[in-house]
């Protein structure tokens, strides 16, 4: 009785915590320096577990979870800087000055100097991405929310035109 | 990629075998798009990394991790010759068969065309 009864749970469990991985989200271990200073802040110390949230939409400033294009094995962490239309300086892609083409964004590490990132691939296809990261949710001493912001000498020019106005 | 798969046909998509054995050139696969990331697309794989691809006036090479994708219908697809090489994590799976129109049925397997 009790076997049927665990076979029973397995039987249900199992497509039910496939469909909130795909669905909702789940927690990922956060590797490397790139995301310095908001993840990982301390190279030597624990790795921050971070809990990535399923979205189709992302907007400016999102810290966000993509596969490489480079190697579809590998997931990165960056933030997204600018969205399809928009103009940014390239910090050293071959471009010096990059305009996003449709269905593209630019994604780049907070600690651009150890970080491989959009200045090495150009602009990624959205379709890449597939999560916000929403809370850092390990070590406790590490509990908060992830903020979403640009930093200001990485906004893009078509902002920055606005903002001089 | 008609005259291969028609308008609302139904295919039967393997998201198996290009795990294991990778995607080989000449494979039908269905992709996320890159210009509409909410939108699949429906291409033949024509060139792997490394491989050197013919356009309309060029060679491109195909870079690392990137596959290129192109219609059957030449004159009206918009595929790699539009957007470039597409990131093989975009890719979903592996056209298998078509299942809908029945009296169509067949398995597709990779040629060159």
């Amino acid at each position: 009785m009790t076997f049927v009864e665990l076979i029973k749970t397995i039987a249900f469990g199992i497509p039910i915590g496939i469909t909130i991985i795909d669905v909702v989200g789940y927690v990922a271990r956060v590797d490397g320096i790139s995301m310095q200073p908001a993840l990982n802040p301390e190279s030597g110390k624990d790795h921050d577990y971070v809990f990535l949230k399923k979205r189709k939409d992302f907007s400016r400033g999102d810290v966000v979870a993509l596969y490489s294009p480079r190697d579809k094995d590998q997931k990165l962490i960056k933030r997204v800087i600018a969205l399809e239309g928009d103009t940014v300086k390239s910090l050293t892609y071959k471009q010096p000055v990059v305009t996003i083409p449709v269905g593209h964004c630019w994604v780049e590490g907070d600690n651009a100097s150890n970080s491989m990132d959009s200045n090495l691939f150009g602009p990624i296809a959205v379709a890449c991405l597939t999560a916000t990261a929403t809370a850092i949710v390990w070590p406790p001493s590490r509990w908060q929310f992830v903020r979403s912001f640009v930093p200001e000498h990485r906004l893009p020019e078509n902002f920055r035109l606005k903002a001089g106005e | 990629m008609e005259p291969t798969i028609w308008s609302d046909n139904v295919v039967l998509c393997d998201h198996i075998t290009p795990r294991y054995r990778g995607i080989q050139a000449g494979d039908i696969v269905i992709s996320r798009s890159v210009t509409k990331p909410d939108g699949n697309v429906c291409k033949r794989v024509k060139g792997l990394p490394g491989d050197f691809v013919v356009t309309d006036f060029s060679f491109v090479r195909v870079p690392t991790g990137h596959v290129w994708l192109e219609g059957d219908n030449h004159k009206n697809s918009t595929d790699s010759r539009t957007y470039g090489p597409v990131p093989m994590a975009l890719i979903r799976g592996r056209v298998l068969c078509r299942i809908w129109p029945l009296s169509e049925f067949c398995v597709f397997n990779s040629s060159k065309s």
